[in-house]
């Protein structure tokens, strides 16, 4: 797309849309992996977005002023580099909305005491890291919650989220691969929150049960896919509006073996904007 | 051993300084650390399974090694530590004030994470993991934290460095030392000791010298007088059968001018009895330093 097309475009999109709902919504990095300098793969002459400048390219494009990152997106956890970045994101009059950790091998179902210590050491460090971004929210990665490590993991999570709220930082929980039930029994017993998402489930029968209890217990913010071949994206932000949630919607889009990331960030938008 | 027999063993060997025949120099104690790990077997730590040879509180520690030899400075592994919490350390340093000692150093064995990783996202987990274990260090009043290096391949030193570099940086700050030791076993890639001397510098760290970790005579002899110069003022005395002489490694530390501590690490070869195995170390390095 030329600039002055992309220009006409966003200009476009920001007089149709409305901001309210433009509010609520938020696109996760990982929708623009191979426009991103250091996330792309080496060589790609498309990478020309530096990770610092992503939520202008996102607010100037969409008018959207949320921005979902990766704790594995930021090259430095410097001070000064935080400093940058968040002096960046407010330029751009925008927020990081959610930080998603996925620490190498450590999360809160680890069942060795002295892993979970480390994973709860980096979780803290990254609420710090959330804190100095003025990021509301981290999401932490559950490793699975085998009922042999599940009380270990509620701890675990329980120590997180008590240094998260010194901090004004809440955590989340993604229902991931483990079954709803158990990350909602899980979230309970430690006072998260959840992070629903839509994408994440086996089939509808689970997804029409899960979604309506999950959104009733968010941090604020959850996480919206278009699978068309799977669910129905708008059925999923109906039931959002049913159980009452007023939070925030989070894109997320595959960007893999695709020639314009933009245009499945577009058609989800598209519906989103259509449904909320 | 029971507290009881352990508690009157202790006493007994105070008093009557039979434990070492006569009372032991206090300056040359003072100079005496003991690591944590010598008493693997006995100690109670968060990994291990419960067994009744298990006896040693973690917390208790530093109070039992004051009683029973005198040495008033423990190192520990990060992997001690039940708890992370400020309570939880606020706690382990009065115990540790209590038995009037200081934990000399924490040493860092993160599972997967080292400065060696070529994963960059790995890499800045191992700086944010040992940030906090700085800051840990704070809280314990402990100068020193020890990381672990990896088989630092040529590929990785210079982003090695670089981990270092960030590292000693935020360190300074705090006031904590950061050591890396050399390291040798039969079945590992290792580093030779003159690269590690030289990421060592280039980071701007220290060495924590180890008599016991060198393949063979002639590198420990070419290698520990540059280590005991580059010292944060601590290092680890080994006495292998068979292999190695503490008594040598110290004569080496003296002629180099080092004047710091000597922290005892006593392993399976030194025999299966922990307390008598820690107490032939201390007998060698109280006669030679």
């Amino acid at each position: 797309m030329q600039r002055r097309e992309f220009l006409m475009s966003s200009a476009a999109v920001a007089a149709a849309a409305d901001q309210s709902k433009l509010d609520r919504i938020a696109v996760m990095s990982v929708c623009f992996a191979p426009l991103l300098k250091g996330t792309a793969r080496p060589g790609n002459p498309k990478a020309t977005v530096d990770l610092m400048d992503l939520a202008g390219m996102v607010a100037e494009r969409y008018g959207i002023h949320r921005v979902d990152f990766q704790q594995a997106d930021f090259p430095s956890q410097e001070t000064g580099y935080l400093q940058e970045f968040r002096s960046k994101l407010k330029q751009a009059n925008s927020q990081a909305n959610q930080l998603n950790l996925d620490f190498a091998n450590l999360n809160i179902s680890a069942p060795d005491p002295v892993i979970r210590l480390e994973a709860i050491e980096l979780t803290k460090r990254w609420i710090d890291y959330a804190a100095a971004l003025d990021c509301p929210r981290v999401m932490v990665a559950h490793g699975g919650l085998a009922p042999e490590v599940r009380q270990s993991a509620i701890a675990a999570l329980k120590t997180m989220s008590a240094y998260g709220k010194a901090k004004n930082v809440s955590v989340a929980l993604d229902p991931g691969t483990a079954p709803w039930e158990v990350v909602v029994e899980v979230i309970k017993a430690a006072e998260v929150g959840a992070n629903p998402d839509c994408g994440n489930f086996p089939d509808k029968a689970s997804r029409a049960a899960a979604l309506p209890v999950l959104y009733g217990m968010t941090a604020g913010s959850s996480r919206v896919q278009h699978v068309p071949a799977k669910f129905d994206t708008a059925e999923a932000i109906k039931i959002a509006n049913q159980a009452g949630y007023k939070g925030v919607f989070s894109m997320e889009t595959s960007s893999r073996n695709i020639p314009d990331p933009h245009a499945p960030v577009r058609a989800l938008l598209d519906i989103l904007l259509a449904n909320i | 051993m029971l507290r009881r027999e352990f508690l009157m063993g202790s006493a007994t060997a105070l008093a009557s300084g039979a434990a070492w025949g006569k009372k032991p120099d206090k300056a040359k104690l003072s100079r005496v650390g003991i690591m944590s790990v010598c008493f693997d077997p006995v100690l109670k730590t968060p990994s291990s399974a419960p067994d009744p040879k298990r006896t040693v509180e973690i917390m208790d520690f530093a109070d039992m090694i004051a009683a029973r030899y005198g040495v008033h400075r423990v190192e520990y592994q990060h992997t001690d530590f039940a708890s992370t919490e400020p309570a939880y350390f606020k706690e382990f340093l009065r115990r540790v004030k209590k038995a009037k000692s200081q934990v000399n150093q924490v040493n860092l064995e993160f599972a997967n994470l080292n400065i060696s990783a070529t994963d960059p996202v790995i890499r800045l987990e191992t700086i944010a993991l040992t940030k906090s274990w700085i800051d840990h260090a704070v809280e314990l009043e402990c100068p020193r934290v020890m990381l672990s290096q990896g088989a630092l391949p040529a590929e990785v030193r210079q982003s090695a460095i670089a981990m270092l570099k960030t590292m000693n940086a935020y360190a300074r700050t705090k006031s904590v030392s950061l050591t890396v030791e050399p390291r040798w076993r039969e079945d590992a890639k290792n580093v030779p000791w003159d690269v590690l001397v030289d990421v060592i510098k280039a980071g701007g760290i220290y060495i924590n010298p180890d008599s016991g970790n060198f393949p063979d005579n002639e590198a420990r002899a070419a290698a520990l007088p540059v280590m005991f110069r580059m010292t944060a003022g601590s290092s680890h005395v080994k006495e292998i059968p068979g292999k190695f002489h503490a008594a040598d490694g110290i004569r080496i530390s003296k002629e180099a001018g080092y004047t710091g501590i000597y922290t005892i690490e006593a392993r399976a070869n030194n025999g299966p009895d922990p307390y008598a195995a820690v107490k032939s170390i201390l007998d060698i390095v109280l006669a030679n330093i």
